[in-house]
C-alpha cells in the first residue's frame, strides 16, 4: 500500500515536470529559434535519405519491381512533395514484404505475406489501441531501413525479420478476429 | 531441432568447400570474434604469431583489418552499444570458452531467433488469444528467413532479439 502510493507521488511528479516542460518548450520562442536552426540541416538530411532511397530503386530494384520511370528524375527537379513521399513509403513496406529469399518474387513466403495483406490491414486498425507501438515500429522501421541504406539491399529480409515477426502476429490476430468477430 | 540438424550440416558443408554461399559476411564476424578471443586469452597485437593467423589470403586481411581497428584494441564498454562490436564481443566469448568452432554461434543464433518466436508468441497470446498465438506460431516456425538465417553467422538476429526483448517489455 505505501509502495502504490509512493508510485502514485512519483507517477504525478514526472508527469507534471512533463507538463511544465512542454509547455514552457512550445510557448516559448527558444524552441523557435532552436527549430529555425536545424531545419536546414534537417530538410537535407531528409533529402539524402529519399534521394539515395530513389537511386537505389532505379539502379537495384528496376529489374524486380514495377516502378514508374520518372520518380527519380521527378524527385531531383522538383524536391521533395506529397507523391514523392508517399511512393517511398509505399516502397519501404513492399520492399520489407515482399522481397524475396531466394531471386524469384513467387517464393512461399512472398505468397503468404500477399494472403496475409488484408488481414493485417484489418488487424492494424482493429488491434491499434493495443498494440499502436508495435503496429508504428512496423511502418517506421521499414520506412528507416529503406530509406538509410538503399531500398533494396537494406530492405534485405534478413534485415527486416522484426518488421516480419510483426507483420505475421498482427495478420494472425487479424485473421481470427476477422473470422470469430471477437473483441478481445 | 531442424533448424541444429541444418545448421550442423551447414556448418559441415562450409568447412569442406570454404564458402559460405548463403551470408558471405560470416566469415568477418567469425574471424574479428577470433582475435577477440585472441585478446580475452591475453594476447595483445605484438604477440599474435604468424601460425595463429587464418591460412587464406582474405582471412588474413579481416584479421589485419581487425587489428588495425582501435576499436577493438580491448574490451571497451562503449562498444556494448554497437551491435556489429557487441557481436564480435559475444562471438569471441563463445571461442574463449568452447573454441573455435562456429557451430556453437550458429546454435546460440538459432536459441536466440526461437527465443524472439516465444516472446513474440506470450504477447500474442496475451493481446489475441489462443488461436492467434498458436497461427502466428506455426507460420513464424516455418517461416524460411527465420529457418535459414538463424543458422547463420549473423548479427541480425541479436537485433532482433533485443528489440522483441524491449517489445516484450512493453506489451509482455
Amino acid at each position: 500500500m505505501m509502495i502504490r502510493r509512493i508510485e502514485d507521488i512519483v507517477t504525478v511528479l514526472l508527469l507534471s515536470l512533463l507538463v511544465f516542460s512542454a509547455g514552457f518548450i512550445l510557448s516559448s520562442a527558444d524552441f523557435w529559434i532552436f527549430a529555425e536552426e536545424i531545419k536546414d540541416d534537417v530538410k537535407a538530411k531528409i533529402t539524402d535519405l529519399f534521394y539515395s532511397h530513389l537511386y537505389g530503386i532505379e539502379t537495384e530494384g528496376r529489374p524486380y519491381f514495377l516502378l514508374s520511370e520518372d520518380a527519380h528524375s521527378k524527385f531531383l527537379k522538383e524536391g521533395l512533395s506529397v507523391g514523392i513521399f508517399f511512393i517511398v513509403l509505399m516502397n519501404s513496406i513492399f520492399n520489407v514484404l515482399f522481397q524475396p529469399v531466394f531471386l524469384s518474387p513467387l517464393t512461399p513466403q512472398v505468397l503468404l505475406n500477399a494472403v496475409a495483406l488484408p488481414f493485417f490491414i484489418y488487424g492494424a486498425i482493429r488491434y491499434f489501441k493495443k498494440i499502436p507501438i508495435m503496429i508504428l515500429s512496423f511502418f517506421l522501421l521499414s520506412f528507416y531501413m529503406a530509406t538509410r541504406g538503399g531500398a533494396v539491399i537494406e530492405a534485405l529480409i534478413r534485415h527486416a525479420m522484426l518488421c516480419e515477426l510483426i507483420y505475421l502476429m498482427v495478420s494472425s490476430a487479424g485473421f481470427t478476429g476477422w473470422i470469430t468477430k471477437k473483441s478481445f | 531441432m531442424a533448424r541444429i540438424i541444418f545448421a550442423c550440416a551447414y556448418d559441415i558443408f562450409v568447412f569442406i568447400s570454404d564458402r559460405d554461399v548463403l551470408l558471405p559476411d560470416s566469415r568477418y564476424y567469425s574471424i574479428t570474434g577470433q582475435y577477440v578471443a585472441l585478446l580475452l586469452k591475453g594476447y595483445d597485437k605484438g604477440s599474435i604469431t604468424t601460425d595463429i593467423l587464418p591460412k587464406d589470403w582474405h582471412g588474413r586481411e579481416i584479421f589485419f583489418n581487425a587489428l588495425k581497428d582501435t576499436r577493438l584494441s580491448g574490451i571497451h564498454f562503449s562498444n556494448f552499444f554497437k551491435e556489429e562490436y557487441l557481436f564480435f564481443y559475444i562471438v569471441g566469448i563463445i571461442y574463449f570458452l568452447i573454441g573455435y568452432f562456429p557451430i556453437f554461434i550458429r546454435v546460440f543464433n538459432i536459441v536466440m531467433s526461437m527465443a524472439s518466436v516465444y516472446l513474440f508468441f506470450r504477447i500474442s497470446r496475451r493481446h489475441f488469444g489462443e488461436l492467434a498465438a498458436n497461427l502466428f506460431l506455426l507460420a513464424a516456425l516455418l517461416s524460411p528467413t527465420h529457418f535459414f538465417y538463424s543458422a547463420m553467422l549473423s548479427k541480425d538476429i541479436l537485433r532482433l532479439f533485443i528489440m522483441t526483448v524491449i517489445l516484450w517489455g512493453i506489451y509482455g
